[in-house]
């Protein structure tokens, strides 16, 4: 029985604590769209280093290219220049391994709640009654039990994201990547989401990646946040948070919040005034 | 209807609707008998349904259902199954679609009907001439539901199935042909009134059963009542197959 303790050790092996994995990272990356003339760069030689288990926001303006960075760590779009790559792994397509939850909730309209979120296992190959058994638990999580059998169409805008979220997160991606994924949700709505997903962070500890143009989500959030400026798209400053956790939503009256936001709202301010001024010169007749 | 309605008003609607059909039959027994129009040539509700009886005692009346249900079934089912496949196809690769398209884009115009005289030369009066107009019929509308519900598969779904982990080969399975399906049932559901006209011009070209095909026989006999007792089971025949479908495609398609 002594021999086989060595064994039992390698097997384990493959299955580092959640917080091991989910090393992203984006280096000297460059984004363009469009053909010759028409073409307008959208990400301009960006470097991100995300350890594994940091929760980044990437904040700016809108058309600053941050969903754009998000696409190419998800591998919807090839780099122009540069290189992104999770755990050492450069991407070069969309995979189970990086789990997306998008702008709108896009669920499919066909499953119910339990067989949305049980997809992703399900096309990884697990039998049917293990995939329904992790849809479960991450419907639990997101506080979504009682509406198993739901089509998302019954679903309000907020449960049809929190759907969304534990749809990506049943497949135990290593980085989740979030696209402005509250936008559409009233206010009140967001706060409860927003102070659900750190309940679930805080679970989990997976890498995040959350991209927003609102400064209080993005302090209220993250432990670093990168905040970008518009045309091209590039980080103009970091910081790194070090207001406590848990954090509950009264953290926005705390000074310190209260002065990173002015910060914040300052960067942004100038760099949107600029974007547009130089967009308004641009379009002038010639 | 709405709720703020007095259920007096709501009685009356209901009422109409049960009213419609005897009203209709009604209107029509009285301007045939009544000598307003001669009544050999529109004979009333009444002389229909004796000739109908008739054909029903003699047995060519389920002969004729039989045989036009099972031209349209069979025309149908394979003209939709290739249609959907070859649509699926052309709305997903481009190449496919640049080699095809074009060719169906012109086919498609010509109505159904006038390739009766050389579908005849081809086939004879075999059952495979009914087939093939009412397959032709079918494949163009079904396939281009197909193909425009495949190119208008929502790009973000695909995106997010990819995310999950969804391979390129269930690509089509798992997400474009669900989202392409609303489409193809509107297709399909038009589908179903065309392979009746295409089966009235097929039988009328020539055949030896079917409902079509004796309301021509009884015109060459001055059977009046033949002829219009033909009309309606056409009429029967084809409504119930609408509304079959319409709930057929409530049921596959439940999310739209």
């Amino acid at each position: 029985m002594r021999q086989l303790r060595p064994i039992r050790a390698q097997l384990q092996a493959p299955h580092p604590p959640q917080a091991a994995r989910g090393h992203v990272k984006v280096d000297d990356l460059v984004i363009a769209f469009g053909q010759d003339k028409t073409r307008t760069l959208a990400v301009d030689h960006i470097s991100i280093d995300v350890p594994p288990g940091q929760f980044l926001c990437l904040l700016g303006p809108s058309g600053c290219g941050k969903s754009t960075v998000l696409n190419a760590i998800a591998g919807f779009l090839t780099p122009h220049s540069g290189a992104v790559s999770v755990d050492g792994v450069e991407v070069r397509k969309p995979g189970a391994d990086r789990g997306v939850v998008f702008q709108q909730p896009t669920l499919f309209p066909w499953k119910t709640v339990l067989e949305n979120i049980a997809y992703g296992p399900r096309v990884a190959g697990r039998r049917r009654e293990e995939a329904e058994r992790t849809a479960r638990h991450f419907m639990r999580m997101v506080g979504l039990n009682a509406f198993a059998g739901y089509y998302p169409q019954a679903l309000s805008g907020g449960m049809q994201q929190r759907v969304g979220i534990a749809r990506a997160l049943a497949n135990s991606p290593n980085v989740l990547l979030m696209d402005e994924p509250f936008g559409s949700l009233d206010a009140q709505t967001r706060t409860m989401m927003q102070e659900a997903l750190l309940g679930i962070w805080e679970e989990l500890r997976t890498t995040v990646l959350f991209v927003t143009h609102d400064i209080e989500e993005a302090i209220f959030l993250a432990d670093r946040v990168a905040i970008m400026s518009a045309g091209p798209g590039r980080i103009i400053d970091e910081i790194k948070l070090t207001l406590p956790r848990p954090r509950h939503s009264d953290v926005v009256y705390a000074p310190e919040f209260v002065r990173l936001k002015r910060h914040c709202a300052g960067l942004i301010r100038t760099e949107s005034l600029r974007a547009f001024l130089q967009q308004n010169a641009a379009v002038k007749p010639s | 209807m709405n709720a703020g309605q007095s259920s007096g008003t709501r009685w009356i609607e209901r009422l109409a609707l049960w009213v419609s059909i005897p009203l209709f039959l009604g209107v029509w027994q009285i301007a045939s008998t009544s000598g307003f129009v001669n009544e050999l040539l529109f004979p009333p509700p009444t002389k229909v349904a004796v000739a109908l009886w008739g054909e029903l005692m003699n047995g060519t009346l389920l002969m004729d259902l039989g045989m036009s249900v099972m031209r349209v079934v069979i025309g149908f089912a394979s003209g939709a199954v290739v249609a959907i496949v070859v649509g699926l196809l052309t709305g997903r690769y481009q190449l496919i679609s640049n080699l095809l398209a074009p060719i169906f884009q012109l086919l498609r115009p010509i109505p159904p009907i006038a390739f009766v005289p050389i579908v005849i030369l081809w086939f004879g009066l075999s059952e495979w001439g009914k087939w093939f107009l009412v397959f032709w019929g079918v494949f163009f509308t079904v396939w281009v539901a197909t193909h425009l519900g495949v190119q208008r598969a929502d790009p973000a779904l695909i995106r997010a199935a990819r995310s999950l982990g969804t391979p390129d080969r269930l690509l089509i399975r798992d997400v474009i042909l669900p989202s392409a399906l609303p489409t193809i049932f509107v297709g399909l559901r038009t589908a179903v009134s065309i392979s009746f006209y295409t089966l009235v011009a097929a039988e009328l070209a020539g055949a030896f059963a079917g409902l079509a095909y004796r309301i021509d026989l009884a015109h060459q006999n001055m059977q009046t009542g033949q002829m219009l007792g033909g009309l309606v089971m056409l009429g029967i025949v084809s409504a119930i197959a609408d509304r079959g479908f319409a709930t057929l495609s409530r049921r596959f398609v439940w999310w739209s």
